[in-house]
């Protein structure tokens, strides 16, 4: 067994320690058949648009324009899903407009060689601004932004799950096993010595960022099928829409030396979610001290997954 | 007569007003091991980085195997046989080994869309078996591998290519004395069947030793082939710099000479990881102090260990010889006038993508530093000024971001931030690894004069020749411990030396 592997036994042994003992102090609640799959369908969500941020970031692309893109996607998605093209027009909408979305913000970070923070806050922004506009035309005819009622299998059970496993097998092959995936680690690692060994970075990073995109896509259509309807933020507001997927990717990436990133995002996400759950089943206070408790993980795992890490191995 | 390798017509390239290579002309012939010589500065990188694709030329024209050739990068050049190790380290550090390798060639081992990691794994594992290179663990990250494995790496990768022409720029400098050994051997061997190389060394004496003949670079233009039979190192010198060097570059005594009072104590100094094992030394006012060993006797960790940044656990007492403090932390020692090089310059010394002033200030920014805490820019200019124009730094001005200065004036610019400082001791790890000889002899001498003026200078070397013809004592270390301590005199021979470190 390699290091690695005892120390992936270890976390897991912990953390499903740390479930039995919040069952027994829950009476039996965490655990039941019931929480557990709502946790799970809670946990899809942010799983997605954190491997979708797995593909963008990795590349060196910091877009935050991620929030209000989903937020877009999943109302695109139920339009043509409401407009008669059933799941087909749920998923082709969302999808395409999450890459023509990520392109936009990838290439106004390449083209005009900006930082890509700047770039997908400026993406944000616009994204935002257009599903607000959007809500205003649809109020002035006394109407609102699409809801979906139909074809919302994908927000729950079994859905939901045969969604998280193919996006799961995807992420993983793509990033792990593929030239692409590889090419995009060098890319984001350093740029210079990639090109010198014969990596298109661009190609690169606009492929990769497609990839992103077809995820963040997914992540709108399972939002707007678990909840039936997003609304239009403004401000940079969509940004918390992505609070917890951005927690599972600082998870994640405090799992590394465990865990290869796509694995990490899921136990992350499920992490995440479990945390809320459970200690929204404790009575602890949402939006603070949950916050609180989700912080103080993250830093304890990045701190024991570094914790025998060496510097040189001879 | 030999069968022609590579021709090389009034090959010309120019960056911006700076002309790199002007009207090159070379001929390579198969089975030649040919060094190329010149300052930082000559145009040496700029050649072989056409030659092996990494930048396209302005004019001119290239021929190999009797066929016109202009790669327009480096896998366009493997293809024609040629590839190359460059000089600063090239490898992805978050990706494993044999992923480095493969980098761009990941295609081959994909099978129904997946890139076998397991069939990358044993090819690049080949490569190491095929050419006798010393193996490297090639499952886990390049960040976890030493320096030296990192090139074994990158070498690997250039001998998938089953290179005609292997260029190497600068890799032994990298390399300890052991396993140089496996470059010249791999040498040999490629003259045996007929393939060439070209090979970029500051170390002058491997540069005459090792080769068939020397192309000497000066200003971006060829000033000379000769063959290396007959030609020495003086020779080699004067052709390099335009002019004659005068005196020798190291210590013409034959005796050791400094104080008695001591500067820096270290007893048994160890760490953790089994690196360094109950090292004990003593560094005298006015002593070079050298340290010799293998790759992995420890004499690299040894200086981050005694200055206080080692990743591993230290145990054992660094004490200032003068106020009889215990160092623990590098304030400690810069606070008792203590200073640091690494050998990773560009990685653990400089701030790459900073100005030449900012990295000038960083070791002084106590003393700049005012009773509000707030430092005076008129002041850092100042400073940065004085050591940039002491230290002859060739640059735009202080203002230039360093990542684009040659190797010699990074280093020179890593070393004089501190000489500047009023010290009682500084800690050198390679400070002459990658700079031409000009700049070699412009180090030699500053720190002879540091010596002169009562500095207690540590001198972890490489080079054997470094530490017999600069210091006073040489300490050699085996396996993480002390083997031998060889003072100044009859014994200070590389023999002495070598017969203590294998």
């Amino acid at each position: 067994m390699t290091k690695q592997q005892k120390s992936q036994v270890i976390f897991l042994a912990v953390f499903a320690a740390v479930l039995v003992i919040c069952h027994l102090a829950s009476k039996g609640i965490v655990l039941s058949g019931s929480n557990i799959v709502n946790v799970m369908l809670h946990a899809v969500f942010p799983m997605f648009a954190a491997w979708g941020m797995m593909f963008i970031f990795t590349g060196g692309l910091m877009d935050l324009s991620v929030g209000a893109n989903l937020l877009l996607a999943g109302n695109v998605g139920a339009l043509l899903a409401n407009m008669g093209l059933g799941y087909a027009g749920l998923i082709i909408g969302a999808v395409v407009t999450a890459v023509l979305a990520t392109q936009f913000t990838a290439h106004c970070a390449i083209t005009f060689d900006i930082p890509a923070w700047v770039a997908g806050l400026g993406g944000a922004l616009i994204l935002e601004a257009i599903l607000a506009q959007w809500a205003n035309v649809m109020a002035a005819s006394s109407n609102t932004l699409p809801a979906l009622k139909n074809y919302r299998g994908l927000g729950k059970t079994p859905g939901a799950f045969i969604l998280m496993a193919v996006g799961f097998v995807v992420a993983f092959l793509i990033f792990n096993k593929t030239s692409l995936g590889i090419n995009l680690q060098a890319v984001g690692a350093n740029p210079t010595v990639s090109k010198t060994m014969g990596i298109n970075v661009r190609k690169t990073i606009i492929l990769s960022t497609i990839i992103g995109g077809v995820f963040i896509g997914i992540s709108g259509v399972n939002d707007i099928s678990l909840a039936g309807k997003l609304s239009a933020i403004t401000g940079l507001n969509s940004l918390g829409t992505i609070s917890k997927a951005l927690s599972a990717t600082l998870l994640a990436n405090s799992l590394i030396n465990i865990f290869t990133k796509p694995v990490g995002i899921v136990i992350s996400s499920v992490i995440v979610a479990l945390l809320f759950n459970v200690l929204t089943i404790f009575g602890v206070p949402s939006g603070t001290w949950q916050n609180v408790c989700l912080g103080l993980l993250i830093i304890l795992c990045g701190v024991l997954s570094h914790l025998n890490e060496k510097g040189v191995v001879k | 007569m030999a069968e022609e390798l590579l021709k090389i017509t009034n090959l010309n390239k120019s960056f911006g007003m700076t002309h790199a290579n002007n009207n090159i002309c070379l001929t390579l012939e198969k089975g030649e091991i040919r060094c190329l010589a010149g300052e930082n500065g000559s145009g040496k990188s700029t050649l072989t980085s056409i030659i092996s694709g990494m930048q396209p030329f302005d004019d001119g024209s290239m021929v190999l195997n009797g066929k016109e050739y202009k790669p327009a990068d480096p896998l366009e050049a493997n293809a024609r046989k040629v590839a190359m190790v460059v000089q600063e380290l090239g490898v992805i550090t978050a990706l494993t080994g044999s992923m480095n390798i493969y980098l761009g060639q990941t295609d081959q081992f994909r099978r129904n869309g997946m890139v076998s990691t397991r069939a990358m794994g044993k090819a690049a594992e080949a490569i190491f078996d095929k050419w006798h290179i010393p193996k490297v663990p090639l499952g886990i990250p390049c960040a976890h591998l030493t320096m030296e494995q990192r090139k074994m790496v990158e070498l690997a990768r250039a001998l998938d290519a089953d290179p005609d022409l292997l260029i190497l720029d600068e890799i032994t400098q990298s390399l300890s004395h052991d396993t140089r050994k496996v470059i010249y051997e791999l040498k040999d061997r490629f003259k045996q069947e007929g393939r060439s190389m070209i090979i970029i060394s500051h170390d002058l004496e491997e540069t005459v030793e090792i080769s068939d003949s020397i192309t000497i670079l000066r200003d971006g233009e060829v000033v000379e082939t000769v063959r290396s039979d007959g030609f020495t190192v003086d020779d080699l010198k004067q052709k390099m710099v335009g002019r004659k060097m005068e005196g020798d570059y190291y210590r013409t005594d034959t005796a050791p000479s400094y104080e008695e009072s001591v500067l820096l104590d270290v007893k048994d100094l160890s760490l953790a990881d089994g690196q360094l094992k109950n090292i004990s030394l003593q560094l005298h006012k006015g002593e070079i102090l050298g340290v010799c060993g293998l790759s992995d006797a420890g004499i690299h960790p040894l200086g981050s260990a005694i200055w206080g940044i080692s990743d591993s656990k230290r145990s054992g007492l660094v004490k200032d010889g003068v106020t009889g403090k215990e160092l623990k932390h590098p304030k400690d020692m810069i606070a008792c006038g203590g200073s640091y090089l690494s050998k990773n310059r560009d990685e653990e010394g400089l701030m790459m993508e900073a100005e030449i002033r900012n990295n000038m200030y960083l070791p002084s920014m106590q003393e700049l530093t005012g009773k509000m805490k707030f430092t005076s820019p008129a002041a850092v200019d100042r400073l940065a000024q004085k050591a940039y124009d002491d230290f002859d730094v060739k640059a735009t001005s202080i203002h230039q971001p360093i990542g684009r200065l040659s190797g010699g004036n990074k280093q020179k610019i890593n070393l004089g931030r501190w000489l500047v400082k009023d010290l009682n001791y500084i800690i050198l790890d390679c400070p002459t690894r990658g700079v031409d000889v000009g700049v070699k002899a412009y180090i030699y001498s500053v720190l002879r004069k540091k010596k002169e003026e009562g500095v207690g200078i540590l001198l972890i070397t490489d080079e054997l020749t470094e530490a017999i013809g600069m210091a006073d004592r040489i300490l050699v270390l085996k396996n993480g411990e002390l083997a031998a301590e060889i003072e100044r005199g009859e014994a200070f021979t590389e023999s002495n030396i070598i017969e203590v470190m294998v």
